[in-house]
């Protein structure tokens, strides 16, 4: 069997993961990047009484995400806990990389921002950590680097803490300022500390420190999903799965077209073009496939027979065609605080649909196993 | 200013600068938002319209931002324009006209060989390695398949042609054992114009691609079904830049030569390297997709020759290598250049889908670096040798 999986987003890596665990030969296409870079990297859970899974079920799914970014070199913490928002708030999670703040009993912090770095914590919800926390964190501002600019974006900041000068930067003042912190409170820095380096500086600095040390989210670009943005493209082009760049403008008699004029056959189709912007594909009433931010036409939907009635892909299952992620019908993430379990659940329900019960059916090859932990 | 799509429609969330291996490097580079649809939209005000960048021909016009924008602002060629507007002392317009026209320096590849100190003063770098003329020797082999099945036109870029003639052997040495009758098109000495608009002349890109389309057009007659590029940054300027700003057509289907192997490549030639594979463990092969590659193709697809022969793969995780063309060529981007393809590789051999690319990356890590179907082609020899043998 042949499967495509369209956009390139948590929802497309994810199934296209899947598919090559299960030794499907997968293509993944996608007109864009995808928006992983506009998103920390954490994976909430929302209300799981909600959830259209049960308690077995769901641990598996979630451990099977564990695992599969701990097999790119991704450490997770698993199971419900606290993190801090881009905002300042704190919000539940379930899964969240290792290199965030995230804990079920949140204490009192000793929170560091840089002077120059826009949307660090101090400038908005520093009195909602303390309300949520009880305790007033010991806070404190960096002056800007030499060499800074209004041009450093989080991107530049964490190149120059890649940088032995950047990190030489950080430590000496941080180890100025250790001293006065009380022992044991954990330190909470931006998250810019490395693109590439992360875990290794965090834990170098812990050392130094003798204190535990995370970073906390800022607003896009995300450090934190570009990390795993980077990891998770590689994973799967290390063990062959081809990333297309191009639009996708039909799918028809089981075959894919771009608006290239290149074309390839599969025998299923997942669509994964949400987008966390709000934006992706939609399908018009009339069957045209637009952008749903620009308007751009991308495209005419050519109705199988029994294509049944158009309004947004993946609202229901199509013959050979399902939808997963935040395009699926049904969810409400930014609303329900549960786009982990949104993109975990559609993932494994739009499989389901095309035959691959991820749950049940035995793996054909990988570095994984899942069923029966 | 051309009418672009799209071009004030960016929602400032930063994606460009997320991808942009510029940015993550030169930090006095103000990246991709800024001197894209930022700049546009001050070039709109009246009281701000004159104003560049003097850091926008830092960019390498990889495109990977234009790729990541997710509502299809056109943010590289923005910065083409951006370029264009630039005002550059005279040597280094001269240099850029002269490295704009790659398929002159192709006619006379004897250039590169001028000594270096007399290059700097056009601005040129001394520490860039340079390409050794290599023509293609135009090899004879032994036939796989007996059948001619199709016409396949093979684009000679004016790098392969000049500098890569071992590549060029071993695509058409490897057609023809595939079964295929092949022409080189349009003939020396042509340039798709990617040069020209890489660094912000894309009227001059658009006259000298007009040229090659037009001998194109000529060379092929409708007698080949497709053609197929061996360099990434010419088959996406042949695709996509030639209708999409230039409205010209290559005449026939353009198909990277990668991509073809994967589809048209017999059973029994992966069989017979499988074969020397399993009895003759090798050395890594490192994968790196170039970006334009990226944005145009994918990733993925060398990896998948690598995995069908059975070798070892080991991508590369380089958004852009520095090369970019003439990018490393210039005097003022060698340093940056340097370091975007600094990589510390073990032993092995490096694969990519530029000439440019493998020049720059052979530098950066020693290690043997060429086209897909160099290395194919090696094998293939190798397997026939060891068949002999065995």
């Amino acid at each position: 069997m042949s499967w495509t999986v369209i956009g390139r987003g948590p929802a497309g890596l994810l199934a296209a993961s899947l598919l090559n665990m299960h030794g499907e030969e997968c293509r993944l296409v996608a007109a864009h990047e995808g928006t992983m870079a506009l998103w920390s990297g954490v994976m909430d859970r929302g209300d799981p009484e909600l959830l259209p899974l049960n308690a077995e079920e769901w641990q598996t799914l979630w451990t099977l995400l564990s695992r599969l970014w701990g097999s790119m070199g991704i450490e997770t913490r698993l199971g419900p806990a606290l993190t801090l928002s881009c905002t300042g708030s704190l919000k539940a999670t379930f899964l969240c990389p290792t290199w965030q703040y995230c804990t079920p009993d949140p204490g009192p912090l000793w929170i560091v921002a840089f002077e120059g770095l826009p949307d660090s914590l101090q400038d908005i919800h520093l009195s909602a950590i303390e309300a949520a926390t009880g305790h007033s964190p010991f806070w404190q501002r960096l002056p800007r680097p030499p060499g800074w600019d209004d041009s450093w974006t989080a991107v530049r900041w964490a190149s120059f803490i890649d940088q032995t000068e950047g990190k030489f930067w950080l430590k000496t003042l941080l180890q100025d300022l250790n001293p006065r912190v009380p022992a044991g409170w954990p330190l909470l820095l931006p998250q810019v500390i490395g693109r590439i380096r992360t875990g290794e500086i965090l834990r170098e600095i812990g050392r130094d420190l003798r204190r535990p040390v995370f970073e906390y989210p800022l607003v896009m670009p995300s450090l934190g999903g570009m990390r795993i943005r980077d990891l998770w493209q590689a994973w799967l082009r290390n063990r062959g799965v081809p990333l297309i760049s191009g639009s996708v403008t039909e799918y028809l008699k089981h075959r894919i077209h771009l608006d290239d004029g290149r074309s390839w056959g599969a025998d299923h189709v997942l669509m994964a073009t949400g987008g966390i912007l709000g934006g992706g594909i939609k399908v018009l009433p009339n069957g045209v496939v637009e952008e749903a931010i620009t308007h751009r036409a991308l495209g005419q939907i050519t109705a199988e027979t029994g294509w049944g009635p158009v309004f947004r892909w993946g609202s229901e299952a199509n013959g050979s065609l399902s939808a997963c992620g935040r395009q699926r019908s049904g969810w409400d993430p930014d609303r329900d605080r549960n786009g982990g379990a949104m993109i975990l659940a559609t993932v494994y329900q739009a499989l389901r649909e095309q035959g691959l019960n991820i749950l049940t059916v035995p793996r054909k090859g990988g570095l994984m196993s899942h069923a029966g932990f | 200013m051309r009418d672009f799509d799209f071009e004030d429609a960016c929602v400032n969330c930063s994606a460009c600068v997320s991808v942009c291996p510029v940015y993550a490097r030169d930090f006095r580079f103000p990246g991709p938002k800024v001197l894209g649809p930022e700049w546009w939209r001050d070039s709109q005000d009246s009281r701000t319209e004159g104003q560049t960048s003097e850091f926008v021909d830092d960019c390498t016009f990889c495109q990977l931002c234009e790729d990541a924008c997710p509502v299809g602002v056109p943010v590289a060629h923005l910065i083409a324009e951006h370029k264009r507007r630039q005002a550059k002392p005279a040597r280094y317009r001269w240099r850029d006209y002269l490295l704009a026209h790659p398929h002159w320096i192709a006619r006379f590849p004897q250039i590169t060989r001028v000594p270096r100190k007399w290059t700097k003063v056009l601005g040129l770098s001394t520490r860039t390695p340079w390409p050794s003329p290599n023509r293609p020797a135009k090899v004879t082999h032994d036939l796989l398949v007996r059948e001619k099945s199709m016409r396949v036109g093979v684009y000679g870029d004016c790098y392969t042609e000049a500098f890569d003639g071992p590549v060029l052997d071993a695509v058409i040495a490897l057609l023809e054992a595939w079964g295929y009758e092949s022409i080189v098109m349009p003939g020396a000495g042509s340039c798709c114009g990617a040069a020209a608009y890489a660094a912000g002349n894309a009227e001059l890109g658009r006259r000298i691609a007009s040229a090659t389309a037009e001998r194109l057009r000529r060379a092929n007659g409708d007698t080949v079904d497709l053609m197929l590029t061996l360099n990434a940054t010419c088959d996406s300027t042949l695709r996509e830049e030639w209708p999409r700003f230039w409205h010209l057509s290559a005449s026939c289907e353009v198909v990277p030569f990668t991509e073809f192997a994967l589809e048209y490549a017999p059973l029994e030639f992966w069989h017979l390297l499988q074969r020397l594979s399993s009895d003759k463990p090798d050395l890594p092969y490192y994968v790196h997709t170039t970006c334009r590659s990226r944005v145009s193709r994918g990733t993925g697809w060398m990896e998948q020759i690598g995995q069908r022969a059975r070798w070892t793969v080991k991508p590369l995780m380089l958004a852009c290598c520095g090369a970019a063309g003439s990018y490393a060529f210039k005097a003022e981007h060698e340093e940056l250049a340097r370091e975007m393809g600094q990589l510390a590789l073990d032993e092995g051999r490096v694969m990519t889908d530029s000439g440019t690319c493998a020049l720059h990356l052979q530098g950066m890590t020693g290690l043997k670096a060429s086209h897909p179907a160099y290395w194919l082609y090696k094998a293939y020899r190798e397997a026939q040798e060891h068949v002999k043998v065995v």
